[in-house]
């Protein structure tokens, strides 16, 4: 009661003020966290990577995999560039080479400049089947700028994790290969999903579009760190 | 071979932070031997040998015996090996191909290798020890693209249970968190396959567990669930595969593809309605149908209450030639269980 007449006695924006007030601290005393959103400033331990990527960044996998050149490297070995990453499989010869061709498209639709500051990244499901000189007789055969281009292979794990990370489905079949959904992911200079594309043979605007925001945008993490 | 002689052979042989290896069948006779010696990945999170010291005594992991699993949803046979399309009428991705292949009756069963499986799902205790060796995986400094705001939000902090039973299974934990886990036990997420087979249970009790999960179903669920391991066990051994919560699968995202292709294009699909359950073993079985749906409206870095996981290990046996020399292989175990000990 008395709580009561003496909130009723105040003025309305210092109740609320106090109010407001008390609901922060009560919410502040819960929530024990430093925001998810920056990067963490705690020291890591001494095997993870420097964590200057933005939260939601697939740069902070840790994952492990080895170039069309036989170079070992992680997805933030790639930081610093947009990167348009799909996966797909050498041996697929039904829907990865329309994937090739969407991609190829997409580096069509880019003028030299644009080509230059990006990256087109496939990686292979095929754990076992892929090695990096399949990947390099792919490359070749598909005739893409290896300069631009990077095909990847790596263990099953790092497949599965960077599948989860893209939202790509897949699975083994029986009979070989690998019965899996097509989407084209555009990362920004900083690892994180600027736009995807679901399916085959889409529209390629959209996309593009993105990508030229991603290389006017500045990018803020540090860059190559493996 | 006795069930301490199956524990102490795979307890031996799964090495933590040892690479995953292709599962295979055991040998009827094979001794208990004991692992190479393997190198951690790189990318794999410290191991865990810290011996418990307030949580209860947990059931050990079960070896499950090679056999075979009817899939749920018939395969689509749509493509060979190279992707190329394959041919007849039960071929074909329609809702037309999925009621062919429905109705021509032979369903081949998927071979399942014996692999092992925790006996019963990972438990508040178990996380907190793991994210106690491995930072990264902590609340606070965990990558947002690896889990969701609310992972293990019932905490009370980064190494703080609060109220969080330490028995009860750890929910909230997103799909990259559990597979760390496992793969720092030297294991992974068990596949859809291994998890289903698990719980068919070579065909014991189908009608029992059934009940139980719809029972399950028709629970309010705004409780945290309750104690890992305080039903029964299943035939094989492994605790609550129904009724306590949903688990984490390796290949959550792939149980629909073969049957109910999304986003591929088909316009046929969409013009039946109901023509995702076209194809299904038994569709009246409520049950599985859920299961399906809830794995395949996931996506990794999700975090629900009700939602934990288990982890699934190789098994493999190396057999010794024998040597009047080498005393019994059994004479290894001591030690090694002795290195675990040693272990802080």
């Amino acid at each position: 009661m008395r709580s009561r007449s003496s909130c009723r006695r105040r003025p309305p924006h210092a109740t609320w003020l106090l109010c407001a007030g008390l609901l922060t601290s009560v919410a502040c005393q819960r929530d024990e966290a430093p925001d998810h959103r920056a990067p963490a400033k705690t020291a890591a331990a001494p095997a993870a990577p420097p964590t200057a990527w933005p939260s939601a960044s697939l740069f902070h996998s840790t994952a492990r995999w080895q170039s069309q050149t036989g170079a070992e490297l992680s997805l933030a070995s790639l930081a610093g560039a947009p990167l348009v990453v799909a996966m797909v499989y050498t041996s697929c010869r039904a829907s990865c080479p329309v994937m090739m061709a969407d991609l190829k498209r997409i580096e069509a639709a880019l003028d030299r400049d644009e080509r230059a500051g990006s990256r087109i990244v496939v990686v292979s499901f095929d754990s076992r089947g892929d090695t990096p000189e399949t990947l390099r007789a792919f490359a070749e055969e598909a005739r893409v700028d290896q300069a631009r281009w990077t095909f990847l292979r790596g263990e099953e794990s790092a497949v599965r994790e960077l599948a989860a990370l893209l939202d790509v489905r897949f699975a083994p079949l029986p009979q070989g290969g690998f019965d899996h959904s097509n989407v084209i992911t555009l990362l920004d200079a900083n690892g994180v999903i600027a736009y995807r594309q679901v399916g085959l043979n889409q529209p390629v605007e959209a996309l593009v579009e993105r990508l030229r925001a991603a290389l006017t945008a500045p990018s803020g993490a540090a860059k190559g760190s493996s | 071979m006795t069930r301490w002689g199956w524990l102490t052979a795979f307890a031996l042989a799964v090495a933590p932070g040892g690479p995953a290896r292709a599962p295979g069948v055991i040998a009827a006779n094979a001794a208990p031997s004991p692992a190479p010696a393997v190198a951690p990945r790189p990318d794999a999170a410290p191991a865990i040998d810290a011996p418990r010291t307030d949580a209860p005594a947990r059931p050990p992991r079960i070896a499950l015996p090679a056999g075979e699993l009817v899939p749920f949803f018939a395969p689509r046979a749509t493509t060979d090996a190279a992707g190329a399309p394959a041919t007849g009428p039960a071929a074909t991705g329609t809702a037309v191909g999925a009621l062919a292949r429905a109705t021509t009756g032979a369903r081949p069963a998927t071979p399942v290798p014996a692999f092992a499986l925790d006996a019963a799902p990972v438990t508040n205790a178990d996380m907190l020890r793991f994210v106690t060796s491995a930072p990264s995986w902590r609340r606070s400094q965990i990558a947002r693209s690896f889990a969701e705001a609310t992972y293990l939000s019932r905490w009370a902090g980064d190494l703080d249970l609060g109220s969080a039973d330490a028995a009860a299974p750890v929910t909230q934990v997103s799909w990259f968190a559990a597979q760390a886990y496992c793969r720092a036990r030297g294991g992974a997420l068990p596949t859809t396959v291994q998890w289903e087979y698990a719980l068919a249970d070579a065909g014991r009790g189908q009608a029992e567990r059934r009940a139980l999960f719809l029972k399950w179903f028709a629970e309010p669920s705004d409780r945290a669930p309750g104690r890992v391991a305080q039903g029964a066990a299943n035939g094989y051994g492994v605790y609550d595969l129904a009724g306590l919560i949903w688990e984490w699968t390796l290949d959550f995202g792939a149980d629909l593809l073969g049957s109910e292709p999304r986003n591929n294009g088909t316009p046929e699909e969409a013009l039946v309605c109901g023509a995702g359950s076209l194809g299904a073993l038994d569709p009246s079985d409520y049950a599985t149908f859920m299961r399906y749906s809830f794995r395949a409206s996931l996506r990794a870095a999700f975090t629900t209450g009700n939602l934990g996981f288990r982890c699934a290990y190789p098994l493999y046996t190396v057999q010794l030639p024998p040597s009047p020399t080498r005393g019994p292989a059994t004479a290894q175990a001591p030690r090694r269980r002795a290195a675990k000990e040693r272990s802080p």
